[in-house]
Parts: C-alpha cells; structure tokens; sequence
C-alpha cells in the first residue's frame, strides 16, 4: 500500500525504539527509523515523513536542533512533530513548541494507546 | 599571746599574696584559654559536620534526581512491552497469563509512580517547581479529582461525598496538575487509611473570612485509624510514616504529605489536620480566595495522571 502515512522514529534507546515501532507498524503505519540526531535529520531530508516522533536528548544532534532545522525547511517540507521526552520539563516543552512541535509525550507516563492516539489525531 | 607585728613573716605575707594572685590569674588565663579552645574546637567541629551534612544532603538529591531519571528509560520499554504483551492473542485468551501481565503492568505503574514521587521531592526541595495557575472553578475541579479516584475508592469500599457549597464561589486560580497532586494526595490517604470496609469521607468547601482577608477552605474529613498525639507533630516530614499507618499498609514512600505541604506552601497557601485515633482525620488545606500565587521556575510535577 503506498498511501499508508510514513512515520521517521528518531530514539535512542533501542528497545523503547522497537516498541513503538511495532506498535506503530501494526497501527497501519510506514515506519522509519533513526538512532541519533545525525541520522535523524539526514533521513526527514530523504524520506520526507509525514510525522516524526522526536526523542530530545540525543546523540550527535539533540532534538532542538533537528526541530531548528525543520522549521528552516518548512516551506520545502513541513512535518508533524511529536516531541518524546523523559523529562517532563515544562521548560524543555515549551521551547520545543515554540520551535514547531505540535504535540509531546513524556514516555514513562503514556502508554502505545497514547502515543498512536496522538499520532493518528495529527495524521488522520 | 598575739605575736607582734612581725616585719618579716609580714614580708612572707606579703610574698604569699602575690603569690596566690599570680597563681590564681595564671590559672584564670588557663581555664580561659582552656574554655576558648574547647569553644574554637566545637565550632569547628560543627562546621565540618554540618558542611558534610549539606554535602551529603546534595548527594543524596542529585542522586534521587539520576536514579530517578535513568530509570524511568528501562520502566517506559517494560510498561511498553506489558502493554504489548497483554495485547497480544496468546494471552488474551489464556487466564492464566493474562494475570501475570496484569500484575506485571501493576507492578510497573506502581514503579512509575514512586520514580515520579522521588523527582517531585528532589525538585520541591531545590525549589525547582513551578505553579502556573489559571482560572478554574473550584468545585469542578475536586470532582475530576473525584472522577479519577472512584476506582480506588471502590476498591476500598470507601464512600466519598462531596457537598457542593450552596453559595456559588467565585472562580479563582490554580495550577490544575498541583492542585491534582494535593488533592489526590490527601483523598489517597484518607481512603487507604480509612474506616475498613466503611469508610467514609466528607468533602467540603468553605467562604472563610479572617483579619478582613478571604480565603477558600478544602476539608477533607475521613472516619478512618487517625494519628496518634505522639505521630502528629511528624506527618509532614520527609519519608516519615505513623506506626498506625505502616500496621495498616507496609507501602508507602512516606513523601505524599510532604510533597502535598511543600506545594501548598509554595503556592501562597496553608494546610493543616485535626485528628482523633480511632475517630478520624479532618485536613484542611486554605488558599487566599484568588487561589494559587504565580511561581515562575523552570520545572512542572512528573505527574502520573492515573492511580491505582
């Protein structure tokens, strides 16, 4: 199916990455993923993905830069952004949203249902 | 006979009194200098002591703060794959292990919750909590935290009735996640420490007028085990947990009521309890009636929105 909505996963830690990779894959979406900041802005560039799940702190690139970036590009390509966060900074979410996130998710209190249901809420 | 005065022995009297006085003063100078130095000594003493008390304090924090943040990473992969896991065909049609996940999903929100409960200490006792109050009404507020305690409160056959103030209040500020900890945090406790299978707990608001200000009162009034005179004067402290409590539930971190004064006082409120062993325990919490003051700082409450 080539109309299925493509997801780019941008997390560090391997198994949170999986889990919601799966989860979002058997939600009906594409998914793609990336490891670090690097990886993560070199594939929304390629893949050009509808929606990104954003970790914020990250190797190599953490996620205010790659959400800098993608507010330079946006008149080229202007994806969702869902920042996904451990910390639960107000301060961290903020400045995220001022720089475009649309949304955020503080892992460790969100269950998949959450997640997929603010995914399909910016998507559908 | 009295000897006449005799020049010499009055010349050894007078060596003797000069004598005594150097003594006497030498000995004062010791005890003084001895007095000074015990003095100087305790003094350093208790510097060093309390500067490693503050030193082990800031461990102790920064260490809560990356215990607690490190683990919340491995507890969001196994609250995620429990989640899976119950999902999944296999078990959801097999009793047996749809149990064992369940309690496995139980046992990991309850994990999140003690993470979340560390790092709101920590962040209460730098001084790092925000409160950023808005506009809300009052009794719509305590019956959403009603809403989402019903299931707990069934649970312990706890009968919770709020009566609705027959004058309407006005509307008045408060930051919604604070004002959700506090509440939930002495609605928990009345109803974990309640009256066993007859608990009940009255909630109410009140219009207070004192010294020509206006404030609002939050009662919560419960039936339940009370604290005893000797435990009273220590429920607010940190990790502290009355004899009475630990009989009835051995869990509990012991920081919910610190956590709940820590935040009322930030916010420009007071809170206080009237309590009777065996009878009960009345907590108010009063706001001024324009509610909660503005705290600018950098970090919000690591909330889990849902109890057990």
């Amino acid at each position: 199916m080539t109309d299925k909505k493509h997801i780019l996963l941008i997390e560090d830690d391997a198994l949170i990455l999986q889990a919601y990779q799966i989860g979002l894959e058997q939600a009906g979406f594409k998914v793609s993923t990336a490891r670090d900041g690097r990886a993560g802005l070199a594939a929304i560039l390629e893949g050009k993905p509808d929606l990104i799940l954003l970790d914020l702190i990250l190797p190599k690139k953490d996620g205010f830069e790659i959400l800098e970036a993608v507010q330079k590009n946006r008149h080229v390509h202007d994806p969702a952004i869902i920042v996904l966060s451990n910390l639960g900074q107000s301060s961290d979410i903020e400045r995220a949203k001022t720089l475009g996130a649309r949304d955020y998710v503080i892992k460790a209190n969100h269950s998949m249902k959450d997640v997929i249901e603010k995914v399909k809420k910016l998507l559908l | 006979m009295e000897p006449a005065l005799d020049p010499s022995r009055s010349l050894q009297f007078r060596g003797n009194f000069v004598l005594q006085t150097m003594l006497s003063v030498s000995i004062f100078i010791i005890i003084v200098l001895l007095i000074s130095a015990f003095c100087i000594a305790f003094v350093i003493q208790w510097m060093s002591d309390s500067a490693k008390t503050t030193k082990t304090e800031s461990l102790e924090k920064d260490l809560i703060t990356i215990v607690s943040h490190e683990l919340r990473t491995p507890l969001t992969s196994i609250k995620l794959y429990t989640e899976m896991l119950s999902a999944s065909p296999g078990i959801a049609q097999n009793t047996d292990l749809r149990l064992y996940t369940s309690n496995i999903s139980i046992a990991t929100q309850k994990m999140v919750r003690i993470v979340n409960n560390l790092l709101n200490v920590s962040c209460l006792e730098a001084g790092r909590l925000r409160i950023s109050p808005v506009k809300t009404d009052l009794s719509s507020a305590v019956r959403s935290v009603l809403k989402e305690m019903k299931p707990f409160a069934q649970l312990h056959r706890c009968h919770v009735v709020f009566h609705q103030s027959a004058s309407a209040l006005p509307k008045m500020k408060l930051d919604p996640d604070v004002f959700f900890h506090i509440m939930s945090n002495l609605i928990t406790n009345a109803i974990k420490y309640g009256r066993p299978g007859h608990g009940r707990i009255n909630i109410n608001l009140q219009k207070i007028t004192e010294t020509n200000k206006k404030f609002i009162d939050i009662v919560i009034q419960d039936n339940g085990i009370g604290i005893s005179t000797e435990d009273q004067s220590h429920m607010f402290k940190k990790f502290f947990r009355a004899k009475n409590a630990t009989d009835v539930e051995t869990e509990g971190t012991g920081v919910g009521l610190f956590v709940a004064k820590r935040m009322v006082e930030l916010s420009g409120g007071t809170i206080w309890f009237t309590s009777q062993q065996e009878v009960g325990t009345t907590f108010t919490v009063r706001f001024p009636s324009t509610g909660m003051k503005e705290v600018t700082n950098t970090e919000s409450l690591s909330h889990t929105e849902k109890h057990l």
